[in-house]
């Protein structure tokens, strides 16, 4: 009975291979499709390899009421599936096509004409995608709340200007590595998309910090900024940021190296959410800027993650600062050549919850007294 | 807590190579516990030097992961080809023997994964840290291997496609006389381009892109690893690993180019005048001259070198290197070998001389007679006799001179040993005559027999028996050293079980004098 309604595969709704990638070939997929039809409504083959396009127009065709389908690392997978995609799965929401070097600018004008309800993309590290695909896509999905294109060098300014105009719900940006996106395509964003939540521009070198003020002027809703690698931002920046954005909740400053104790400030005093906060490799940091980390109001309560790693400036009496983050979890010390050890158990009496992680061994409690004693083997006992 | 540390040093070495990708040289430093919370990677001018308490935290943690990831018990979470180059990359900095690691970047690049250069680069840096890491030659094989079969295939396919990949493959690998062109640079600008046009042009011309890519990091690494074979030996005596598999790659992937051979020989006589109490080094030249010999009649149509005169430098070599440096014994060995193959290359020096004098009359030979008759070697115009007389006459000098006392006792062995006759029997006992049950084959014992009884009575001395069975893979030092205790009659391995009962067992019995074969005699120093 059991074994008749497992097979069924109308009770299959979600399926995620991805446990078996190396062994899902073609013809599991397509046993697949035609067992489960139009019930299937969520499919992951997430790092399948070996699965061609027949497999998957097949899959198209038999499941139309698909809505979520996610193809990262689908190598071999070319425009011909998107376009059968485009075709059928009309209902699609969330598409995840990253890694799929083979796909073109076709497969985003293929989508375009039939997933009108998208609300979720992936195209990262689809290296041949252009503006021109971004722009066709984002004028026929309005719905587009979710866009995410890693490192691709053909996306500019002019894609994601597109992308704001016509997608005014965006929530999660992520740009990552895309070189040549600048302050202007940061500038459409704030102007549109008001709502947008996350964003993420680290490694995107051309960033200044107009884009932060244009940030501060629009999205006033921002919770997570990643912006690691970005080493034009100044403090002044950041200051403007911070003064509108009172909701940021995760910064990743990594290698913003010409941020100083200023702009720690200013977080610790507009932002009071904040929960996540990376600093590696910021080496203008000192023990001033993390006094104000521990002294605002909120930090106790909210501050679970803090980052210093590389951050040559911070000592001991950075860290007594610190003593007040009763929440906080973790915190990285990698490389603060100036941090001893005493300064990390000073740190740890305080808060013994906390994770540290420097290059010292790892603090362990002192071995239980007594147990030391002189013992009896068993048979000793029994005589 | 303990395992925070691992991922972050993971990431510091991965950082490392990020930056510097060229790292030639590493080492730990004999750091044990942190001083300060600095990174304790040092990376100094392509130095990368790791403080000790590291290197154990990040094997752990490296060697942990790859394991589970390997595990085909375990639900294997999904890693990142990139992510286990770097994986298996800091488990073999830390322990080169790790094969599994190594299995792991074969098959990485089976898919194409990692690329063969990187991986040779990778192999050149443990080496440097670990000169005798066997697993890593092995390694190290199976790439040029691999290379040498892709080129190859395409110099066998390039008949439908008859553009550059002839020419490229052909001139690479060299089918039989054939010499390799030398220079990377001659040989693979071209083909540079070639390739290059290839992959622009996709599809369907990768795949003939890729034996061009091979011939190219084949002719690129080839001749590196030479030197890096020699770095290897250089930094760890005795390193027969390192010759072991240079004379590999000579045979291989120079499919033993006469231009190589005699680059070679010229090439590790400096290493040797700089090792002389090593002997690897001296073996690795008597393959050489062997393989030399061996195409006695190419190397004289093709370089206008007669092989006598080869051996004939050799002895003047060996002989000032002796006198220079005395109480070595490795060179006393080497002399042995080279006044052997004097001796034997002078009985057959007229036949060669013949043959080639048959196989080409033309100018290049005058030229040679010509060129060669001014300055005609010692072997040439000597008889064995005369020959032998000459060396006995140097050596005796040599002990009447010598005062260190070493000295002295290895010029007198050498002297016994030369002064012996030397007394080479070869013979081939069929198994095939003799009934499957017997354990001892009465034809070979008792012509064994006969000829220690023919040696003592005529005052020779048998230094040694060798029993070679020809289709048994018997491993020659256990067989060598059975004889030792047996030589009057054959050992029951000669006709050892697992040889099958019924199939025939070739056998050969050779006595030779130490004289031939200075290793054996190692074992073997007996008189009777």
């Amino acid at each position: 009975m059991w074994n008749v309604l497992a097979l069924d595969g109308s009770n299959w709704q979600r399926v995620d291979l991805f446990e078996f990638q190396k062994d899902v070939e073609g013809p599991v997929v397509e046993n697949l499709s035609k067992r489960c039809g139009g019930f299937l409504k969520s499919l992951s083959l997430r790092g399948c390899q070996v699965i061609t396009d027949q497999a998957l127009q097949i899959f198209a065709e038999q499941c139309r009421n698909i809505e979520a389908l996610n193809l990262n690392n689908c190598k071999k997978i070319t425009d011909l599936t998107c376009e059968s995609l485009g075709r059928h799965s009309h209902r699609l929401m969330k598409l995840d096509i990253s890694s799929c070097p083979e796909l073109t600018d076709n497969s985003l004008k293929a989508i375009s004409t039939g997933c009108k309800y998208l609300e979720h993309i992936d195209i990262s590290w689809c290296v041949n995608m252009t503006d021109d695909g971004v722009d066709i896509l984002t004028k026929a999905c309005p719905r587009i709340a979710v866009f995410i294109c890693r490192g691709l060098q053909h996306i500019t300014d002019y894609g994601i200007e597109q992308l704001a105009i016509h997608c005014s719900n965006l929530k999660k940006l992520n740009v990552q590595g895309c070189q040549n996106v600048g302050d202007e395509a940061i500038a459409a964003v704030s102007n549109h998309c008001r709502g947008l939540v996350s964003l993420c521009l680290s490694n995107c070198t051309r960033v200044t910090d107009t884009a932060l003020q244009a940030l501060g002027t629009g999205c006033h809703n921002l919770r997570t900024l990643e912006v690691s690698g970005c080493t034009h931002l100044t403090d002044s920046g950041f200051q403007s940021l911070t003064r509108n954005c009172h909701e940021l909740q995760k910064m990743d400053l990594e290698e913003c190296i010409q941020i100083t104790d200023a702009t720690l400030a200013h977080l610790a005093s507009h932002c009071h959410r904040l929960s996540a906060l990376t600093l590696s490799h910021c080496e203008l940091i000192t023990d001033e800027g993390i006094r104000h980390i521990g002294s605002s109001p909120s930090s106790s309560e909210t501050l679970t993650v803090l980052e210093l790693d590389n951050c040559p400036l911070v000592t001991d009496v950075g860290l007594e600062h610190l003593v007040n983050c009763t929440s906080l979890q973790r915190i990285e010390l990698y490389d603060c050549q100036l941090i001893t050890r005493a300064g990390i158990r000073r740190l740890r009496n305080r808060l013994p919850n906390l994770r540290v992680h420097a290059y010292f061994a790892p603090v362990t409690p002192p071995p239980s007294v007594g147990g030391g004693r002189q013992r009896y083997c068993k048979c000793c006992v029994i005589l | 807590m303990e395992d925070s540390r691992g991922p972050r040093l993971f990431a510091d070495l991965n950082h490392a190579f990020r930056k510097d990708p060229v790292i030639d040289e590493y080492d730990f430093l004999p750091v044990t516990e942190p001083q300060n919370n600095a990174s304790p990677l040092l990376l100094v001018e392509h130095k990368l030097g790791l403080e000790l308490w590291s290197v154990r935290l990040l094997f752990r943690y490296a060697y942990n992961r790859l394991m589970t990831w390997r595990d085909r018990n375990q639900p294997s979470s999904f890693i990142d080809p990139q992510e286990l180059t770097n994986l298996t990359r800091a488990v073999l900095l830390i322990q080169p023997d790790c094969y599994t690691a190594w299995n792991i970047r074969k098959e990485l690049i089976d898919n194409g994964d990692l690329s063969i250069a990187d991986d040779i680069r990778l192999g050149q840096l443990i080496l440097t840290k670990f000169p005798k890491s066997s697993e890593t030659f092995i390694h190290r094989r199976w790439i040029f291997q691999r290379l040498v079969n892709q080129c190859l295939s395409s110099s066998n396919d390039s008949t439908a496609s008859a553009d550059g990949h002839h020419d490229n493959g052909g001139a690479l690998l060299c089918m039989d006389g054939i010499d390799i062109a030398l220079g990377p640079d001659a040989n693979v600008g071209p083909n540079v381009n070639g390739g290059e046009a290839g992959r622009r042009a996709g599809g369907a011309k990768v795949n003939a892109a890729l034996p061009l890519e091979s011939s190219r990091l084949l002719a690129e690494n080839l001749h590196r690893e030479l030197s890096v074979c020699e770095r290897a030996a250089d930094s760890y005596a005795s390193n027969y690993y390192a010759w072991t598999h240079r004379a590999w790659v000579v045979q291989h992937c120079f499919n033993c180019s006469l231009r190589v051979l005699l680059g070679e020989l010229e090439r590790t006589q400096t290493w040797t005048m700089k090792h002389v109490s090593d002997h690897s080094g001296f073996h690795y030249r008597q393959f050489l001259l062997t393989s030399l010999s061996q195409r006695a009649s190419r190397l004289h149509r093709q370089y206008a070198k007669s092989l006598s005169s080869l051996i004939d430098a050799e002895h003047d070599f060996i002989c000032d290197l002796i006198n220079s440096f005395p109480s070595h014994e490795a060179l006393w060995y080497h002399r042995k070998f080279v006044f052997h193959m004097m001796m034997s290359s002078s009985t057959q020096q007229p036949l060669a001389e013949d043959s080639a004098a048959v196989l080409n009359g033309d100018v290049l030979h005058g030229a040679v007679l010509k060129s060669d008759g001014q300055k005609r070697s010692r072997l040439e115009h000597h008889s064995p006799n005369v020959l032998k007389q000459e060396e006995l006459d140097s050596v005796r000098k040599t002990v009447s001179q010598t005062k260190e006392s070493f000295q002295k006792t290895l010029a007198k062995r050498y002297q016994e040993c030369s002064s012996t006759p030397i007394f080479k029997i070869t013979f081939t006992v069929d198994r095939r005559c003799t009934p499957p049950d017997s354990h001892y084959d009465p034809a070979a014992r008792d012509i064994v027999r006969v000829l220690t009884a023919g040696s003592l009575a005529t005052g020779v001395r048998v230094y040694l028996i060798r029993i070679q069975l020809l289709d048994l893979a018997v491993q020659s030092g256990v067989a060598w050293s059975s004889c030792h205790q047996h030589y009057t009659s054959l050992h029951p391995c000669f006709s050892d079980p697992a040889s099958g009962s019924g199939s025939p067992v070739w056998g050969s019995l050779v006595i030779l004098s130490p004289a031939l074969h200075q290793s054996s005699s190692m074992f073997f120093r007996s008189s009777c």
